[in-house]
């Protein structure tokens, strides 16, 4: 098995699950998609990765599975934030924040 | 945690693993799609995608881990699937579980006992929280007696919570009863409080039992025991009375049947300020009960706390009352109460060292167990190479595995169970009784339950481990290509397997030493000369009611009259007044100018002038003791050859004299004699040495001196017979009642079973350690015979070539044997450093010769090896039978 890349920064995932549904529900192959979008094409989820982490945001109660239609007329699960997920995000969003300026911090100084 | 979906999840799973399928097909779908968009034909498109999406089952799989109690699920399914596995091959089940349940067996029966009898023995209300003070002198030796008094100054400590006291006699029992000589337990009033056991029947000793003036009320509490014999269970008990030393006393009530607090089959009476004067006659026995204190601590007190607050408490009551503590210093200890009890010390050791020894053969069979699950992997490596190409994870066939190997376990848990019940009784039969706290009461309870079920799951743990270990490595490709049988094992296999037979041979050798030296103890300690004949030999006590015998002269009259009546009997050959010093009392002793002596203690016995003659003790110099010596009460004694010893050299001690503290009347002391010449007596023979205080330590030395010389105590008897000692004690018994029916007594026992007290311990531990042994040596025969056979018939192929190519059947069985003699060899050696390691570390007195004995050495290797050759032999044999051309064709 080939390892996989590391084209996620680790433990990001899930932060960026949140993030992609944040504004309307969407089905995998779409958060996918979109997480690909919103990142100019530089970040590439790998299905392998995606199903057990949107079972696990699902199993933590962030995030919720309704029936819906697919943009190509399929029944398909769609993801929604819950009101926990959002709290979560803005967690981690300000988490995320905080960790970054400080590396950058490390990084600029000479 | 959302609880909800996760219970949601749990009951309605094969609606979510169809969710789940359609729904990554939708994502496929929708890669597909795109592809087709961007011009691929739909065959294309549909490879394109999945090598996009990459293993949907592997996915699959972590999802499902992913989502809440996954691993629920897993385990009912490794659950169904390892019973189907086991199901599917009986004899391998078989041998494991007959295995383990040995192994589990075995150490929940020795665990039984070690908790019911060692750790917990008692059935009061927080035994582990009671502690008993012992007053002892600075160097921590000798103990003193404690007082009533001292019992309210040790209640008043700040650290105490709660305290009791208790204290015993014997008194004759009389009334309505059978006339005998009962203990009688005194409680004080906080008693049945402070140890939390209801009585059966009426109540127990209360603060109602006790005058505000200090006097104990004539009330008794029978043991259950005591209800059954004397009264015979009778339910309307309450209000009758019986005699104790002619006062009448009115049973209140009926403890219960585990209630046993310093009596198993004695009775209870209330204990008062006032209650020495009542029990203890003025007269030569005179002085205070010995009444011990027990507390409980405060909460936030330490029990070093509490004995430096006694301590205090102690010193001052030295410097009060000087005479009562010898020289005045005093030191206190503070053991816990089950620290105390009489299964503490060797027996506990023994327990102890038993424990290990169960764990060591716990061992064992976990080793048999995963070599057989070695073998057993190897043939179900396509197995496992297979669910893992198909998206299985290494971790979830870890737990596979492990589910199987626990499964296996516990099913030998359930079976070691039912026959750890039969062991635990068989084992009991063997632990001699006075090690066992009378309340102790050993049986299945929660905690052993608690013990059997962790030792299964932890065996199967272990058990399994090493096939696990093997899958983790294992390699699907290789294993799938590998097409199966002839290709042979793994060289990492075959060392594993083989590490498993050393540390199996290893840990038997330790537990074949164990046995072997426990043997070796026993016979030398049977073999040992007590000195004195033992065979048809009966001896019996009978305690002199004080209120009717209350000169020296009656009682020594009645002890006369007594013997005659008992020669006179059919069946006995002689009788003598005298008892084996086993029973004897110990008397402090001087030997005028000789100041100093190591031992200023000896063994001390009264006996009529035919006892020596009569038990066999030659006379080595000197004269022995003459009627008219019995008759005059003259100041003589004759003393065993080590008390001579003590004498300096080239003085012979007969005719000189020697001073016994024994013989002094009450209230005089060495220095200060109420008459010049008392407590003194000559010297008239030397005897030689007999066993007088246990079989194998040094002799104590020991004086006796005429009976009638001795003005206290109640006389013993020693009868010789033709017949069998113990049914004529019933005659003598008739016999004393004629004489006297208001003579209590005491209970018979033969010089031989006094010895064989001696030797009841080192028996059980022998054959315990034996047995564990045989067990141990028969499971590592069976690991080595079966590692060998597994690879004997892994190598058919191979030794058919060797065969083919001219090899003699001596040549093929040489090398397995040679296989087989290095496993065993490397074994032994480790084996034996092992033991030069325990031998460190176990201090212990279970073993009664050196821990490291050569000759222990030399059987546990001839014992071991030559089993283990044997289990060597039978696969190495059945190679050399291997036919070349069945074999190179058997592919």
């Amino acid at each position: 098995m080939a390892k996989e890349k590391p084209d996620l920064v680790y433990g990001t995932l899930d932060m960026l699950i949140l993030k992609a549904i944040q504004l309307e529900p969407r089905h995998g192959l779409g958060i996918a998609d979109r997480i690909q979008q919103m990142s100019d094409e530089v970040l590439r989820v790998e299905q392998g990765s995606l199903y057990p982490a949107l079972y696990r945001l699902e199993a933590q109660g962030w995030i919720k599975a309704e029936e819906g239609i697919s943009e190509s007329n399929r029944k398909a699960r769609f993801y929604r934030l819950t009101a926990a997920g959002r709290k979560q995000l803005e967690a981690e969003t300000e988490h995320w924040a905080r960790m970054t300026a400080a590396i950058n911090q490390v990084l600029a100084k000479v | 945690m959302n609880l909800w979906s996760k219970l949601r999840s749990l009951f309605s799973r094969s609606r979510l693993e169809r969710e789940m399928a359609a729904e990554m097909q939708a994502h496929l779908d929708g890669l597909t799609e795109r592809n087709i968009a961007a011009g691929m034909s739909p065959e294309e498109a549909r490879y394109a995608a999945r090598r996009a999406f990459g293993g949907v089952e592997q996915i699959k799989e972590r999802a499902r881990d992913e989502r809440g109690w996954g691993w629920l699920f897993d385990m009912g399914r490794d659950l169904r699937f390892a019973f189907r596995q086991l199901g599917k091959e009986r004899g391998f089940a078989a041998v494991a579980v007959t295995t383990l349940a040995l192994g589990i067996g075995a150490s929940t029966a020795i665990f039984n006992i070690t908790y019911n009898v060692v750790l917990d023995p008692f059935p009061y209300k927080d035994s582990r929280g009671i502690w008993a003070p012992s007053i002892r002198d600075v160097e921590g030796q000798r103990s003193f007696a404690t007082r009533y008094t001292d019992y309210p100054e040790v209640a008043k400590l700040p650290c105490v919570q709660e305290a009791m006291a208790s204290g015993w006699t014997t008194a004759n029992a009389t009334g309505d009863i059978n006339a005998e000589s009962i203990r009688v337990v005194f409680m004080s009033d906080s008693a049945w409080q402070f140890l939390g056991m209801p009585a059966l029947l009426g109540r127990g000793i209360g603060p109602s039992d006790i005058s505000s003036s200090g006097d104990p009320a004539q009330v008794c509490v029978l043991t259950y025991r005591a209800w059954q014999r004397l009264f015979q269970g009778d339910p309307d008990v309450l209000g009758r009375t019986l005699k104790l030393n002619d006062e009448v006393y009115t049973i209140i009530g009926v403890s219960a049947s585990r209630f046993k607090w310093e009596t198993h089959d004695g009775l209870f009476i209330p204990l008062g300020p006032n209650s020495d004067a009542r029990w203890i006659p003025v007269g030569p026995d005179a002085g205070s009960l010995w009444i011990n204190t027990n507390i409980r601590l405060k909460p936030g007190y330490t029990p070093e706390v509490a004995r430096d607050q006694l301590a205090t408490l102690y010193q001052r009551l030295a410097r009060e009352n000087p005479k009562r503590f010898g020289s005045g210093e005093v030191s206190v200890q503070l053991p816990n109460v089950i620290d105390i009890s009489i299964a503490q010390g060797n027996f506990s050791a023994s327990l102890y060292l038993l424990l290990g020894a169960v764990g060591f053969l716990l061992l064992i069979a976990c080793t048999n167990v995963a070599n057989l699950q070695l073998a057993r992997g190897s043939a179900r490596r396509r197995e496992l190479a297979i669910r893992l190409s198909l998206g299985a994870g290494r971790g979830r066939i870890a737990r596979q595995l492990l589910t199987e190997s626990v499964v296996l376990a516990l099913a030998g848990g359930v079976l070691g169970c039912l026959l750890s019940w039969g062991l635990t009784n068989g084992i009991m039969h063997l632990v001699p009784e006075q090690f066992i706290p009378p309340s102790a009461m050993v049986r299945m309870n929660g905690q052993v339950l608690a013990f059997a079920v962790g030792v299964s799951v932890l065996t199967g743990i272990l058990a399994g481990l090493a096939p696990v270990f093997q899958c983790s490595r294992a390699n699907p490709n290789e294993a799938l290509k590998e097409g199966g049988s002839a290709a042979g094992t793994s060289r990492r296999q075959r060392v594993v397997g083989r590490s498993l037979v050393v540390f199996e041979v290893m840990l038997s050798v330790v537990l074949l030493f164990g046995a072997t030296l426990t043997i070796r103890g026993f016979v030398k300690l049977t073999s040992v000369d007590p000195g004195f004949h033992s065979d048809h030999t009966l001896e019996f006590i009978v305690p002199l009611p004080a209120k009717e015998f209350t000169t020296p002269e009656s009682r020594h009259a009645i002890a006369g009259r007594l013997r005659d009546s008992v020669a006179s009997l059919p069946g006995v050959t002689d009788v003598a007044i005298g008892v084996t010093p086993y029973r004897a009392w110990k008397t402090d002793f001087t030997i005028p100018g000789v100041p100093s002596i190591e031992t200023r203690q000896a063994a001390f016995g009264v006996m009529s002038a035919n006892y020596r003659a009569m038990m066999g003790i030659p006379l080595l110099r000197g004269a022995d003791l003459e009627p008219r010596d019995i008759i005059g009460a003259r100041p003589v004694a004759l003393i065993n050859e080590t008390l001579a010893r003590l004498w300096p050299q080239g003085e012979d001690p007969v005719g000189r004299t020697m001073h016994l503290s024994m013989l002094m009347p009450p209230g005089s002391t060495p220095e200060s004699p109420s008459t010049p010449d008392a407590g003194i007596v000559t010297v008239i023979g030397i005897m030689g040495d007999t066993r007088n205080h246990d079989l194998l330590g040094k002799v104590p030395p020991s004086v006796f001196i005429p009976y009638t010389l001795f003005r206290r105590g109640s006389p013993g008897f020693t009868v010789r017979s033709r017949v069998d000692p113990d049914s004529l004690f019933n005659v003598i018994r008739a016999q004393m009642r004629e004489i006297n029916p208001n003579l209590p007594l005491s209970r018979s026992t033969t010089a031989a079973a006094l010895l064989d007290e001696q030797i009841k311990q080192p028996r059980f531990n022998m054959t315990l350690f034996t047995g564990l042994a045989a067990l141990g040596l028969a499971m590592a025969c069976v690991g080595i015979y079966s590692v060998l056979a597994y690879q004997v018939a892994q190598r058919t192929r191979e030794f058919g070539i060797r065969m083919a190519l001219g090899a003699q059947p001596g040549d093929v069985l040489r090398l397995v044997l040679r296989e087989g003699g290095m496993l065993l060899g490397i074994g032994l050696l480790l084996g034996a450093g092992m033991v030069f390691a325990l031998a460190r570390v176990v201090t212990s007195k279970v073993f009664i010769v050196p821990l490291l004995d050569p000759a222990a050495f030399v059987v546990t290797v001839l014992t071991l090896g030559l089993t283990a050759q044997l289990a060597c032999w039978l696969p190495a044999r059945r190679a050399t039978k291997v036919d070349p051309m069945v074999a190179l064709r058997s592919e």
